[in-house]
């Protein structure tokens, strides 16, 4: 059995991998592209065909049986990764695939002669192989790198269509969002590892552990589902409905449940205070987002806040115990709701039938809301809940501040705005690890911190003058490596210092080019020459999979017993330059950003 | 005072574009605002007002020429066109003709051509949008345009929203006041702002309020209509939606909705005065903000400066440089461009006269099908695969101006063209039976799936349940839904075969209905117009349009002469009332004769699943034979429609592919509709059976030889010019531009209170066409082509109409045969020049391999010989 799970892993992670070159490599081929993409239809049949057999293979050979396995696949040699193969799993499995098959099947005529296409499907297999780690995974960095690769093909997605600016923005407030969870996320796994646990099952297990780490780790769940504290989901109706479908119909937003499903300790019981912070979170989630989702007038949303309720309801059903009946409902309700936002355009077709057909006259609805409350509260509330009760709308205006989306470009104000933000939130995980860590602070290594978010800002601060940007970029992540490096091999001292200077000198010149830099956004560059800008990015900012990636986890590894509270400011530094990478990369290289009219374009003609 | 204010209004709202709502989808000419204009200099001045591109790129232009599809006669006559507007001498028109083929490589410094272009810049306004972004690097859109977006959905709902906006009696400025002076703990700054400044206006009426916030951005009063348009436009989905609703008050649905232009102009600058506080604060709006931008490429004109310095003088040469703006650049090619088509036709037709042969009388049945293109190929089979028959085309409407409110529809809806303002309705009941309970319960199912799955309590349930029930048939529709297609049609027909309708469309059963003198009139009318002559044993008219899911703009394909409705009515009633023996004894005595074994057949042509239905039809065995054909002629015209589609591999059974497609909600494009549409022939069908027109042409019957007056061919071409004009110029404008004329791709298209779609979360409501609709379109005006004798032409342009008005702007152009006198003519530079003699053209077989193959334009031909096939 043993032998059998991990033919099955290897193949769900291998095969999406494979897929994934497989579409890059014919996407920059050079042939006609309707040529390319008869290919790629046949293509995509084959690989359909596979992914359903080994689904099969799955269900026959495994059943519901219980098998825990390790391997040491040749991905991440160094690491054994533990397998595990349960009821949760193989109903994960069976969620991912059938989902995934169908909607993969539909985009092949709904995303013909997309001049995005093969970006379509580059990304959609990067979030196969992050489901992977999602669904067999018990090791918790596994789980983790999953996590916030699903993350990234997601909000890529969002921007598919980068030349319209509201699109990028959404994509970037939903990235806010999933870092925001990522950072819960981390930091309770860090805290297990500093514990010793690795594994996902013995969370539940080990009553002994702190309830502040399961509080994170379901509202990283939380977050990651669109439930709390922002409905983000609305937003990421940006892509193609193929894709709205996959993600936030169907499996992104319901994986995170497993995962809750696995670590929700049964013996907190109903006056554990961490279940009574969810079920207030979940209750007002149901409450708010049935009513936004009645009155919005937009199928997209409108499905959007009724997953968002639904959802919510699983998170509630599994915290009072009801597993099977939340796992029914989490494979019931996903396929449910991706049927029907690939159904989502046929609305109008859909009121005629109902019109046609139905005695009664439609617009009769919501009358027991007549009923029970008297009209001017019914209005109050009606005007509330058009303003998404204030409290929601501000919290995506915080972000807005912080990433200054209103601005049509990066001026002091917005400058000052992000370095604030992100300042207080440096200072707040300083504060509690002054105030609440057990290992003791290093000054120096603080203050080295420090210089890495000066870095940072720094790079914000030239994030139109691409050069500069690369290189406080850059600096940022080689001195977070750096101090680090440093707390295993103390010799190496020196490096920091010399980072250091370097930064100065940076800093030195940027002050002499500051009257000089020039505002260039809208560059025009190659297809090509973007994808290139982007990998760099993502490697630099170290997303899994690329680059630095390896050196960091072997970091986390390592430092994880010794100085957690380091490595946890390095994730945050790190998830920073992940947003600011992103900001510069959809302000600088994707056209049609932020052309404001001041810098109008070419002469119309 | 308020009076300027609201002229100022009248006047912005005039540029606003035009668009119903989803279902009343009707093709129009995209910048009719601008048809009192020549065609080009209209393109220019909306490319200017709305920011748009008017023609192709540059680079597309050469390439059309490198690939042969631009020649060199083409441009060389486009040229001698432009110069002559010019007033300008063409014998340097060999000169510019290699300065536009060659590419710029020098650079030259003219003192002379710089100034040239320091003295004509095109001036841009920008207003508070434009201040903002310069002076505070802020968008002042992002601040309001959400509120907006949300309000305006929600008011001008017609249906998605469970709970909704109550009291919307009141208007659309009320409602706005009432709830957002509603005060709550946790309102974001901009709310309460807002809340303010509601507070103070709450006692003004709404030109008031406008002349205030105007009066306190200190504009100037000749300013206030560029400003009113800049805000309008900015959101201009919704205007148009307004705007056209205020003219259109019976396409609102939902009775509550009050449509106000004034209002919900108030709304909008409200919103944006208190955006524009928020972000100002205190400080004075600079408006309007002037920016110059230059029409010109310096390069270019240099290098046109050297070219023909010598053979001008310098005010010609002055004269020449300052018109030679990159878009005139772009005119020059994309006229050549047209003409290259328009030539390669009218040697076609030309060719195709010389072997034309007089129909053989009598034929057998008879079809009369809407003038539409995509009706060409299915007449062009027809005739082919049984010559027994004959074909006619005429509006689709067939003359009937009504409403029409189908069996268990809950509205009447127009299934006339949009010009004519329908005053009959007429009503499809049931005989003798009730509403099949099965069809209820269909309908109550439905029902609550979709309030299910909005709803928390019920979408428990929905989700426990119905995602195993949706299964199946869901995956069945992924995976085969062809199959899936045979079966619906399978219950559909099995469940029609239940019950009977009539329709009620007599003034003696309906009092809305058509009078007796009424019905024998517009049938004598359609019988003339038509010019068919010698009525055969069976006369079918049959009405078209289409069905498919996963599509919000369906309206778009449907009968664009029933104003987006699909056309079966009016075929079934033409039949009906051309059947009544009454009617026909009328016809007699007024000289239209109608012979006493004549039927008449109403059908429907479902332009997607190329299937025919039939009503009140009595199956002889003779007629079984008739619709036999048909059917077989629908199948091979849906092997050469599948060529088009990127979809398609190697499908052996056509006609279950088409049927599949359109109940397969994967497919984005489920038909092509009118795409790469360039012709319309108004003349008998004699002259272009022969041709191969690749489904590209309107096709118009009309006989001259009964018309000296040329009365009947201005009622035609008064009717069908503006129709097909308006669909080709959609298509023109929504290729062109497809961000700002048309709606974009439709991937991510969101359906907004089943009036619209927007992108995505929340955006604008989307106008034109998608850019799956146009993708294959090439862009040229339409070429109408006339016959009738030169004299009943210019004595049609004589006449001051609309017609005259878009064939005098170059919005349409024009050529006419005249029959007698054995010539084609061209309306060129205002006046008919003889088109010359005939080129040989491609021949074709019928049925020619290529039909069915190559996804490309095919060239015009002619058919190698007619016959049975």
């Amino acid at each position: 059995m043993n032998q059998v799970l991990q033919y099955i892993y290897s193949y769900f992670l291998w095969v999406p991998i494979l897929k994934t070159l497989f579409v890059s490599i014919l996407a920059f081929t050079n042939r006609k592209k309707d040529i390319k993409e008869v290919n790629l239809t046949t293509f995509l049949n084959i690989t359909i065909a596979l992914d359903v057999i080994a689904l099969i293979t799955a269900i026959v050979m495994l059943g519901t049986e219980h098998v825990k396995t390790e391997t040491s696949d040749l991905l991440f040699y160094w690491w054994h990764q533990i397998l595990v193969w349960d009821h949760i799993t193989l109903a994960a499995l069976i969620l991912c695939v059938v989902c995934f098959t169908i909607i993969c099947k539909f985009s092949i005529n709904y995303m013909r002669r997309d001049p995005y296409v093969f970006k379509f499907y580059v990304l959609i297999y990067v979030f196969q192989f992050s489901t992977c780690f999602f669904v067999f995974s018990e090791s918790t960095q596994f789980l983790f790198m999953g996590w916030e690769l699903l993350g990234l093909s997601s909000i890529l997605l969002i921007a598919f269509y980068e030349n319209k600016e509201a699109v990028l923005k959404n994509s970037l407030r939903v990235l806010v969002a999933y870092k925001l969870s990522d950072l819960f996320l981390f930091g309770s796994f860090l805290y297990l590892l500093h514990a010793g646990i690795h594994e996902i099952g013995q969370i539940s297990n080990n009553a002994w552990l702190d309830s502040v780490t399961i509080l994170m780790i379901s509202l990283a769940c939380l977050i990651k589902s669109g439930i709390f504290p922002w409905y983000w989901l609305p937003r990421a109706m940006e892509g193609p409905t193929t894709s709205s479908a996959l993600f936030y119909g169907s499996i992104a937003t319901h994986l995170p449940v497993l995962l809750f499903l696995r670590i929700w300790p049964a013996s907190f019981g109903l006056h554990h205070p961490v279940t009574i912070i969810l079920c207030c979170i979940l209750v007002v989630s149901i409450i708010f987002s049935t009513l936004i989702g009645r009155q919005i007038s937009d199928v997209k949303n409108s499905f959007a806040y009724a997953t968002v309720a639904q959802l919510a309801l699983i998170y509630l059903e599994v915290i009072f115990g009801f597993t099977t009946l939340a796992v029914f409902h989490t494979i019931g309700h996903a396929f449910f709701r991706g049927f029907e936002y690939l159904k989502s355009p046929s609305q109008l077709h859909n009121v005629h039938q109902i019109e046609k057909s139905r005695d009664v006259v439609i617009d009769r609805t919501g009358i027991h809301f007549e009923m029970l409350i008297p009209k001017p509260l019914r209005k109050w509330l009606y005007a509330i809940t058009l303003k998404e009760f204030g409290l929601f709308k501000s919290s995506f205006g915080i972000i807005d501040h912080f990433l200054g989306l209103k601005h049509t470009l990066y001026n002091k104000r917005a400058f000052f705005k992000y370095t604030l933000f992100a300042s207080v939130i440096l200072l707040g995980l300083e504060f509690y690890f002054v105030e609440f860590g057990h290992d003791s602070i290093n000054y120096f290594e603080e203050f080295f911190i420090l210089l890495t978010f000066a870095s940072h800002i720094l790079a914000l601060v030239n994030i139109y003058h691409r050069k500069l940007f690369w290189f406080f970029m850059g600096l940022s992540m080689i001195l977070t490596f750096d101090i680090l490096e440093v707390k295993l091999i103390p010799d190496l001292y020196y490096t920091e210092w010399l980072l250091g200077a370097l930064l100065l000198l940076g800093a030195l010149y940027s002050l002499f080019l500051w009257k000089k830099t020039h505002i260039r956004p809208g560059l025009k560059m190659k297809k090509s020459s973007r994808v290139m800008v982007l990998i760099l990015g993502l490697s630099v900012v170290g997303i899994p999979g690329l680059g630095s990636y390896f050196v960091w986890e072997n970091l986390v590894h390592v430092l994880s017993q010794s100085s957690p509270h380091l490595v946890l400011e390095a994730f945050y530094l790190m998830s920073l330059n992940t947003i600011l990478f992103f900001v510069f990369y959809y302000r600088a290289f994707i056209p049609g950003y932020f052309e404001s009219e001041s810098l109008k374009k070419e002469p119309i003609l | 005072m308020s009076q300027i204010i609201l002229n100022a209004l009248d006047a912005a709202k005039f540029y606003i574009p035009d668009q119903g709502p989803l279902e009343f989808f009707v093709h129009h000419n995209t910048i009719h605002q601008y048809e009192d204009d020549e065609f080009f200099e209209a393109v220019r001045k909306a490319s200017l007002k709305y920011k748009a591109k008017g023609f192709l790129n540059l680079q597309q232009y050469k390439k059309a020429y490198k690939d042969g599809r631009i020649n060199e006669t083409d441009l060389m006559e486009s040229l001698n066109c432009f110069l002559k507007k010019n007033n300008l001498t063409e014998t340097i028109a060999k000169d510019l003709f290699n300065t536009l083929i060659q590419p710029l490589t020098q650079k030259f410094d003219s003192a002379f051509v710089k100034n040239i272009i320091q003295q004509n810049q095109t001036t841009q306004k920008g207003y508070l949008k434009t201040f903002c972004a310069q002076n505070f690097q802020k968008d002042i859109d992002a601040y309001f345009s959400p509120t907006f977006f949300k309000f305006v959905s929600s008011y001008f709902d017609h249906g998605t929203a469970y709970w909704k906006m109550e009291d919307r009696y009141d208007g659309i400025w009320t409602c706005f006041k009432d709830i957002y002076t509603k005060p709550f703990l946790f309102e974001s700054r901009f709310h309460r702002k807002l809340r303010a400044a509601l507070h103070r206006f709450s006692e003004m009426s709404c030109d008031d309020i406008l002349q205030n916030i105007l009066q306190s951005y200190a504009l100037k009063e000749n300013e206030y209509e560029d400003y009113l348009f800049d805000l309008l436009f900015r959101f201009k989905g919704w205007s148009a939606l307004v705007k056209t609703l205020e003219d259109h008050p019976d396409w609102v649905k939902e009775k509550s909705v009050q449509i106000n232009f004034l209002e919900y102009t108030t709304v909008l600058a409200v919103l944006e005065y208190v955006a524009y506080q928020h972000v100002a604060k205190k400080t004075k709006p600079q408006i309007p903000v002037i920016t110059q931008t230059s029409p010109y490429n310096l390069s270019f004109l240099s290098t046109v400066e050297m070219a023909v310095k010598n053979k001008l003088n310098e005010n010609e040469l002055t004269s020449l440089l300052k018109n030679l703006t990159e878009s005139h650049r772009a005119e020059i090619w994309h006229y050549a461009y047209e003409m290259n088509l328009y030539r390669r036709f009218l040697h076609t037709y030309k060719q195709g006269l010389s072997v034309s042969t007089p129909v053989k009388t009598p034929a057998l049945y008879q079809a009369f099908f809407c003038i539409d293109d995509r009706e060409e190929s299915i007449r062009r089979y027809l005739e082919q695969v049984d010559p027994r028959s004959e074909t006619f085309g005429v509006a689709g409407h067939f003359n009937l101006a009504m409403k029409f409110k189908g069996v268990f529809d809950r509205h009447h809806r127009q299934l006339c063209p949009l010009s004519i303002k329908p005053e009959k309705f007429v009503h499809e009941v049931l005989v003798n039976s009730k509403k099949p309970v099965s069809l209820s319960l269909y309908g109550e199912l439905t029902w609550m799936s979709a309030v299910g799955s909005k709803t928390f309590v019920r979408g428990i349930f929905q989700s426990w349940f119905s995602a195993f029930l949706n299964m199946i048939p869901f995956t069945l529709a992924v995976f085969s839904p062809g199959l899936l297609g045979s079966l619906k049609r399978w219950v559909v027909v099995k469940f029609r075969q239940n019950f009977k309708t009539k329709m009620l469309y007599k003034k003696e059963d309906n009092p809305t209905g058509f009078s007796f003198e009424e019905r024998v009139t517009l049938a004598q009318n359609l019988l003339i117009s038509s010019g068919v002559k010698d009525l055969a044993k069976y006369v079918f008219f049959i009405g078209h349009g289409s069905s498919s899911l996963n599509n919000p703009h369906l309206a778009a394909y449907n009968c664009g002469a029933c104003s987006g409705g699909q056309g079966w009515p009016n075929g079934r009633i033409i039949a009906d009332i051309l059947n009544d023996p009454d009617v026909r004894k009328e016809l007699n005595a007024r000289g239209t004769v109608i012979p006493q074994t004549t039927t008449f057949i109403g059908g429907y042509h479902n332009t997607c699943t190329d299937e025919f239905t039939y009503y009140d039809v009595n199956l002889t065995d003779e007629i079984k034979d008739i619709l036999m054909q048909f059917d077989k002629a629908a199948k091979i015209n849906a092997s050469e429609r599948i060529r088009r589609f990127p979809e398609t591999t190697g499908e052996s059974n056509s006609l279950r592919y088409v049927t599949g497609r359109s109940v397969d909600f994967s497919i984005a494009r489920p038909e092509y509709n009118h795409i790469t549409n360039a012709l319309g022939i108004v003349g008998p069908r004699q002259y272009t059976k022969n041709l191969f027109l690749d489904r590209r042409a309107f096709l118009i019957s009309y006989d001259p030889k009964d018309d000296a007056s040329a009365d009947v061919l201005n009622q035609i071409v008064q009717s069908v010019g503006p129709v097909c004009a308006g669909i080709n110029l959609e298509y023109f404008f929504s290729f062109m531009d497809n961000s700002v004329y048309g709606s974009g791709t439709k991937l991510p298209h969101n359906v907004t209170g089943l009036v619209g779609v927007m992108n995505g979360y929340q955006s604008d409501l989307q106008l034109g066409l998608y850019s799956q609709m146009v993708e294959i379109h090439e862009p040229v005006r339409i070429l109408l082509l006339v016959s009738c004798s030169l004299d009943n032409a210019k004595k049609l342009l004589d006449q001051p109409s609309i017609f005259t008005k878009l064939v005098k702007n170059r919005w349409v152009e024009l050529s006419i045969h005249d029959a007698n006198a054995e010539q084609v003519y061209w309306y060129k530079n205002h006046d008919f020049e003889t088109f010359p003699e005939a080129k040989p053209v491609k021949t074709y077989k019928q049925q020619e391999i290529e039909f069915y193959q190559s996804s490309d334009n095919l060239e015009f031909g002619i058919f190698q010989k007619s016959g049975v096939l």
